[in-house]
């Protein structure tokens, strides 16, 4: 376990980043842990609780969101198929899916591709900072 | 009962408040997952059961609580394969380790 002085050094390495977020996740206690922690490494975070409204957030905000991060299964809409119609329209937004499913998992049903960017949940703050800052600093998504 | 709240702890960046805050939507969250998965079960409703059991697991996960995730698992199982008899007795055991748990963490938050 890390001490309080190595935590904060762990912390102070962690990237920030000023772009935003629409963050999508049907738990609302972990939405919230992640969100607010992004938002502390200066990033701006939008919320959904699920496919449907995120859809509506994302062309209310389209012009500004630079990063979807999406759970996979979901009632309804999953978010595969919310980054698949949001990529109607705007190709080039980069997505970053979660899932509580193993990526083996989520592969087999046929839901994402091997080389879509994939976290599997538990992960920590730190790791999903990391993540997103090399998702956002990369130059294209792959299609 | 024993219950870590390190991961709570440290989700918090050791602020009193916001453990306090988490805590009780851990609280309030998991206690209308377990209604859920209870409907679930009395309906027979195996994907709903499932689909709880799962989502439950991932959050107890997140915050550092393992103690139910082995039950959790069986139940996530159990409505894979739609073992509703087995999901209920599973459940009551799950049930009885939620309630303590709760009444635990509740002491242990501060006021």
């Amino acid at each position: 376990m890390p001490s309080d002085s190595a935590s904060l050094r762990q912390c102070r390495s962690v990237p920030k980043g000023k772009e935003t977020l629409l963050f999508v996740e049907d738990d609302v206690m972990i939405r919230r842990i992640y969100s607010n922690f992004l938002r502390q490494r200066g990033y701006t975070v939008l919320e959904a609780e699920h496919g449907r409204k995120a859809f509506e957030m994302y062309e209310d905000n389209k012009d500004v969101i630079q990063l979807l991060v999406t759970d996979v299964v979901m009632p309804e809409l999953n978010g595969r198929q919310l980054a698949d119609l949001v990529s109607i329209h705007h190709p080039d937004l980069k997505v970053l899916y979660i899932s509580g499913f193993t990526k083996e998992s989520i592969l087999q049903r046929g839901i994402l591709e091997a080389h879509m960017p994939y976290l599997e949940k538990p992960f920590g703050r730190e790791e999903l900072a990391l993540r997103i800052r090399q998702i956002l600093d990369t130059t294209a998504t792959p299609a | 009962m024993d219950v870590n709240i390190k991961g709570f702890q440290d989700l918090c960046d050791g602020d009193p408040e916001r453990l306090r805050e988490l805590v009780e939507l851990y609280l309030t969250q998991t206690t209308e997952q377990m209604l859920q998965l209870e409907k679930g079960i009395q309906t027979h409703s195996a994907s709903t059961v499932s689909r709880i059991a799962h989502s439950i697991a991932g959050a107890n996960l997140m915050v550092g609580v393992d103690s139910p995730v082995p039950l959790l698992r069986q139940l996530e199982h159990c409505g894979e394969q739609g073992e509703m008899t087995e999901a209920r007795a599973i459940f009551e055991e799950l049930d009885g380790q939620f309630k303590a748990m709760c009444i635990r963490l509740k002491e242990m938050i501060p006021k």
